[in-house]
């Protein structure tokens, strides 16, 4: 299978001298064509600075990120955060064009890709709401539509779901296996719920604040279907979230005896 | 609308236009009864024949197209200089920082104390009224646009980055300037009245329009003049209150 990013000995801190704080040490990863990555870790272990390097936001202080786009296109990666960050002042369409407006191409072409994201994303009544006027989904909704709309090969969301309420949540997540299936895209998807991490991924890692970085890489086996009560899932759950205890608990050890 | 939660719209106009009723009423009756000699204040019911005098003669639109002129080209010069510096110093630390002691240094000089310097350089001229409003304009201006870019949220500038805006004159025209436009006419609209207290000092010196016609009336002690052309102030100044209320209320309309 063919990689679309590629990290090697990915290392970056914060900060200068006595308050220098390294976050991710000598990472490498590779994220297939096609997969979702489902990416799982403590709070503040490095999650969104990842995502932030691949969308190259940031720098890496060390090690190689190589992204590549299948189409050469002028927006490779689209980005959801976690607060949907619509910009007020914009209508709802006019928010979905906002990475298209940057693009060379013809304006007709723009508004058409914008309608056909936000329907994607059943808002398309909604287009000429203020932001303001939407619920906290809907504005989650438009954001995802906003990032779906330049059509990226990379689709890097980070923790998008976690303000919602659990059905509003189940309903994005299931709008986003479908995209998936309808769309060509390479999906990185961060999240601190192992569940959401394990129904939503091909394939989950765990990130930990040792070297190397990746407690745990594994593959979801979806052969018996995905469904929010298979059995087969929770397992699955229950052994990431047994092994990233582990983590916890030898990180844990490693502070109290460094 | 909540302040005035307990009386509705209607009933507020009908109190407030029985406070002003009474007001000019009781203005009326103290100088007919000789409370106070007509010579110090005029009753108001001498207002629209001073004022029907003053416009036949065309004292009153001359007057009033100078000082509009002074006050329209001042408010612009001003607030574009405090628009474009304070877009700068919002965004650059560096500029902020070259230019603070400047700032310090100069903030604290009154408008009016320009007045000399502005005699000298441009004489008692068109020139010399509009540098006088200008200034006033400028500081309001430049404070409240530097205000509002500085407070603008670094997660904006993030988005905008994500997704291709790389370059700062790009971030200007997507993030900036509508991120600061609510901050900006703020202090735009506290600058209309400042500069209208402006233009007068400024006419109060010679340059023609209504506050040198007020002068020139007091000094003849025709104070229903006068009251003409302060009536015709506070008009001027609620008109273009109202005209930038409505622009702003539409350029504000995604407020929640
Ligand atoms: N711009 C920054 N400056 C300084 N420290 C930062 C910055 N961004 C992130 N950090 C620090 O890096 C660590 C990882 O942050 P982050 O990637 O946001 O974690 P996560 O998304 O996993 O919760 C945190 O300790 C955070 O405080
Ligand atoms: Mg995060």
């Amino acid at each position: 299978m063919e990689s679309v990013i590629d990290i090697r000995n990915l290392a970056l801190s914060f900060g200068e001298g006595a308050h220098k704080r390294t976050v991710l040490s000598d990472l490498s990863l590779s994220v297939n064509q096609g997969e979702i990555l489902a990416v799982v870790g403590s709070s503040g272990i490095g999650k969104s600075t990842l995502l932030r390097v691949i969308a190259g936001l940031i720098k890496a202080e060390r090690g190689d990120v190589l992204v590549r786009s299948a189409r050469q296109s002028d927006a490779p990666v689209g980005f959801v955060f976690q607060d949907p960050r619509l910009l007020p002042w914009r209508r709802v369409l006019s928010n979905v064009l906002f990475g298209l407006e940057r693009l060379d191409i013809p304006p007709t072409l723009q508004l058409q890709l914008a309608r056909r994201a936000l329907a994607l994303v059943g808002l398309a009544d909604y287009e000429d709401r203020f932001p303001h006027q939407l619920s906290g989904g809907q504005k989650q909704r438009v954001s995802l539509a906003r990032a779906l709309a330049i059509k990226p090969d990379i689709l890097l969301m980070d923790e998008p779901f976690s303000a919602l309420d659990l059905f509003t949540r189940h309903t994005l997540q299931d709008e986003v296996l479908d995209l998936r299936r309808k769309a060509d895209v390479t999906i990185v998807f961060v999240t601190h719920d192992i569940d959401e991490a394990v129904y939503i991924g091909d394939r989950v890692i765990a990130l930990t604040g040792e070297a190397g970085g990746i407690a745990l890489d594994r593959v979801i086996d979806k052969n018996k279907g995905n469904d929010r009560d298979n059995p087969d899932l929770a397992q699955q759950v229950a052994l990431i979230a047994a092994a990233l205890n582990h983590e916890v608990s030898s990180d844990q050890r490693s502070i109290l005896n460094p | 609308m909540s302040a005035s939660g307990v009386l509705s719209n209607k009933r507020r106009a009908f109190y407030g236009a029985g406070g002003l009723t009474a007001f000019l009423v009781l203005w009326e009756a103290s100088v007919r009864f000789g409370l106070t000699p007509s010579v110090l204040l005029p009753a108001p019911s001498q207002i629209p024949v001073a004022f029907t005098r003053e416009l036949v003669s065309g004292q009153w639109l001359a007057a009033v197209v100078s000082s509009l002129s002074h006050y329209l080209v001042g408010l612009l010069a001003g607030a574009s200089l405090g628009v474009g510096l304070g877009l700068v110093t919002g965004i650059s630390v560096r500029t902020e920082a070259s230019l603070a002691w400047i700032v310090r240094l100069l903030r604290p000089v009154p408008g009016l104390a320009w007045v000399p310097f502005a005699i000298i350089w441009f004489g008692v001229s068109t020139a010399s009224a509009v540098f006088i409003i200008a200034i006033g304009v400028f500081w309001i201006v430049y404070f409240a646009t530097m205000g509002a870019v500085m407070a603008i949220e670094r997660d904006y500038y993030e988005l905008a980055r994500a997704f291709g805006y790389r370059s700062v004159t790009s971030q200007w025209l997507t993030i900036v300037v509508p991120a600061a436009a609510p901050g900006i006419l703020a202090g735009l609209r506290t600058s209309l009245g400042q500069a209208w207290m402006a233009v007068v000092a400024a006419e109060l010196f010679g340059v023609p329009g209504v506050g040198q016609r007020m002068m020139q009336a007091a000094s003849l002690l025709s104070t229903d003049i006068v009251v003409v052309y302060m009536a015709t102030m506070a008009a001027l100044y609620g008109l273009f209150d109202v005209m930038f209320i409505v622009v702003q209320n539409r350029a504000l309309q995604w407020k929640a």
